[in-house]
């Protein structure tokens, strides 16, 4: 299992469009992929999971990858919260 | 005097009372269901979200490509109705906790919109409205089709509602109501475009307004800024009077313009026809008086209960659209063009890898004969009632139209053996969308009654360019010379042949572009509603000879160049 914690950097957080980006990407890989904020830890490849978490600018997030792809699914998605999910 | 500001639907100025419709129009079920109910809840659920995900095709389709935002909001709602989760979640409250699956759905949302209203994020709160939105969407799919509530509305009122769905909006216009105002709507609806057929001012999203308002409150409605003022003062009521006059002489004009046939300068006489989607938008001045329907959309019926209707369900459709136009004017019916994309779950086919280069159009009609055949009885049983015609969809080769015409003439058989009127010498054209067709169009003509260029097909495929493709907005234009050559190509073959010649595409809503086309020798046109009046002018403020001198003189020069010259053509 790998774990990795992220800060989100993107001005308008976790909304639906991340959402469902984080977890389209994360439904290409075998492993499990789970995210956790504060006490409370969600599914990462679930769109509603990831908008539950409500992260917002700022927000500290733990990632947890675990299975055969976990390093190739882990570095594609720190990628994606790095870039900004694509917005400016 | 107070002011208050929502989202505007259709436009139109209005003063008048108001009449509260309070409540009850989205209640959920109470009470819980008994564990043999449970499987009957989930499956009524599951097919709420795949109506509601086919719905969103429905308005992605119906939405102008430029129209980016809107269509990123919708994507994103359909991902959330594709998550597994959501699935999983809701179907384990209606097992779990007994509860009805409108309950269920409703709860499981007023939980997340709760839970993010808790957080102290601005931006993310603001958020809930995309859960509002889906939350709406699925439980009016689940409710579908029995809301009526003309006992409620009165005459001439402004009518006051908590929320809306299509039948509503259908059963309100049976009523005459003289506006709309609804608390909470999405613009993206389905409502809202038929909010926008019915030809009174409709507004959105006026927050709180069955709090705010009294039952005869008197109110002006601003449709098109999307604004309703109470209790206007005298100064707002004398400028309201001058709005009205001029709304009323703009509407005049508007329709005496509609009621003129289209010549152009040196008296030719053009054909200009309007695209629907809806039945209910024939009711629209804009379609009522021009020369008929050019393109009669018929996806929706699919998409509307996420069945293929059968033949006598469809008759009923085809004859009200007939039935609501003036007698003998044509309506050109396109049968269902939809793709393995929007069905492959149903259909069990496979994964297309490219969707528009896939089993669509139609391939499709041809590969499940019985939909086919059941539209086409449908198209003959109503023609019985008017000028219905049959218009052939992604055709790209010859055997496809020889096909078609088996299968249209042994439903003539049958209607026949059981003694059904309809038309015998119903005409049947096709698409010319994909470039097979216009490149080989002389030979097409002689299997067709008419041809019907369709211009963002034709354009995507001749340039293998996606519409949808941010990327390639410039790419994608039809006035890149190729493009030009197939219409041209297209049009000559239609005159050798004697056949007609129309265009249906987003070129013929285009005032630059119908210019260009009258030139080329097109002389039927087949516009969106919202760009008929617009064509309408340009149509009749040349002569053909004119154009026909401007076309030659420019034709050589490049695609920018091209359309640059045109549009200073009419601007002067």
């Amino acid at each position: 299992m790998i774990t990795k914690t992220v800060t989100l950097i993107n001005k308008l957080g976790i909304h639906v469009r991340p959402a469902s980006l984080i977890s389209k990407k994360a439904s290409k890989y075998k492993s499990n992929f789970m995210i956790r904020k504060d006490d409370m830890e969600i599914n990462g490849k679930s769109v509603m999971g990831i908008m539950m978490l409500g992260a917002g600018l700022g927000t500290e997030l733990e990632l947890f990858f675990d299975g055969v792809d976990e390093q190739e699914m882990m570095e594609e998605i720190v990628e994606l919260f790095a870039d900004k999910f694509g917005e400016e | 005097m107070k002011e208050y500001n929502g989202c505007s639907i259709a436009p139109g100025v209005i003063a008048g009372n108001v009449t509260l419709v309070k409540g009850d129009i989205f209640t959920v079920s109470k009470g819980h269901i008994k564990d043999s109910e449970i499987e009957e809840h989930i499956l009524s659920f599951n097919r709420a979200v795949s109506l509601s995900i086919n719905e969103i095709d429905l308005l992605l389709n119906y939405l102008e490509t430029r129209a980016k935002e809107e269509r990123e909001i919708l994507q994103s709602h359909q991902e959330i109705l594709k998550d597994q989760i959501l699935l999983e979640d809701v179907a384990s409250i209606i097992k779990k906790e007994l509860k009805p699956a409108d309950r269920a759905v409703q709860e499981y949302f007023n939980k997340m919109i709760d839970h993010l209203s808790d957080i102290n994020d601005v931006v993310l709160s603001q958020r809930k409205e995309d859960f509002e939105d889906i939350k709406m969407r699925i439980i009016r799919n689940m409710h579908h089709q029995d809301v009526r509530i003309n006992d409620l509305v009165k005459e001439n009122k402004i009518v006051v509602l908590p929320e809306i769905i299509p039948s509503l909006v259908l059963s309100i216009k049976d009523s005459h109501p003289l506006a709309v105002i609804v608390e909470k709507g999405s613009p993206h609806s389905h409502s809202a475009i038929i909010a926008k057929s019915i030809g009174i001012p409709v507004v959105f999203n006026i927050e709180n307004a069955l709090k705010i308002l009294k039952e005869d409150d008197f109110v002006i409605v601003y449709g098109k800024e999307g604004r309703i003022v109470l209790d206007p003062d005298k100064k707002q009521m004398i400028e309201y009077d001058a709005l009205r006059k001029k709304a009323e002489e703009d509407f005049k004009k508007k329709i005496s313009l509609l009621k003129t046939p289209t010549f152009t300068k040196d008296k030719i006489r053009i054909e200009l026809m309007g695209n629907i989607e809806f039945p209910e938008e024939c009711e629209m001045p804009e379609v009522q008086y021009i020369d008929g329907v050019g393109l009669f959309r018929t996806e929706f019926l699919y998409f509307l209960d996420n069945l293929f209707p059968s033949a006598e369900n469809q008759f009923k459709v085809y004859k009200q659209v007939i039935q609501n136009l003036p007698k003998g004017k044509p309506v050109y019916v396109r049968t269902f063009d939809v793709g393995g994309d929007k069905l492959q779950r149903e259909f069990g086919l496979h994964k297309e890898l490219n969707p528009n280069l896939g089993c669509r159009g139609i391939r499709f009609l041809l590969k499940y004969k019985e939909i086919f055949r059941q539209q086409i009885r449908g198209i003959l049983m109503a023609s019985a009632y008017g000028n219905l015609k049959i218009m052939l969809p992604m055709i790209s080769s010859i055997k496809e139209i020889i096909e078609s015409h088996e299968l249209i003439s042994q439903e003539k058989a049958l209607l026949k053996k059981k003694k059904i009127s309809f038309n015998e010498k119903i005409e049947v054209g096709i698409m010319i969308e994909i470039p097979s067709s216009a490149i080989l169009a002389d030979q097409f003509a002689e299997h067709v009654d008419f041809f019907s260029i369709g211009t963002n097909d034709l354009t995507q495929y001749v340039l293998a360019a996606d519409r949808n493709n941010e990327a390639l907005a410039e790419e994608f234009t039809y006035y890149d010379p190729a493009v030009i050559e197939l219409i041209k190509t297209t049009i000559d073959a239609g005159q050798r042949h004697n056949i007609d010649v129309k265009l249906c595409g987003e070129m013929a809503s285009d005032p630059v572009a119908v210019s260009l086309l009258l030139g080329l020798g097109l002389r039927s046109f087949s516009a969106n509603i919202s760009g008929i009046l617009r064509v309408k002018k340009i149509l009749s403020r040349f002569t053909i000879t004119e154009l026909e001198n401007f076309y030659n003189k420019h034709k050589n020069i490049s695609q920018e160049d091209l359309h640059y010259a045109y549009k200073q053509l009419i601007k002067k």
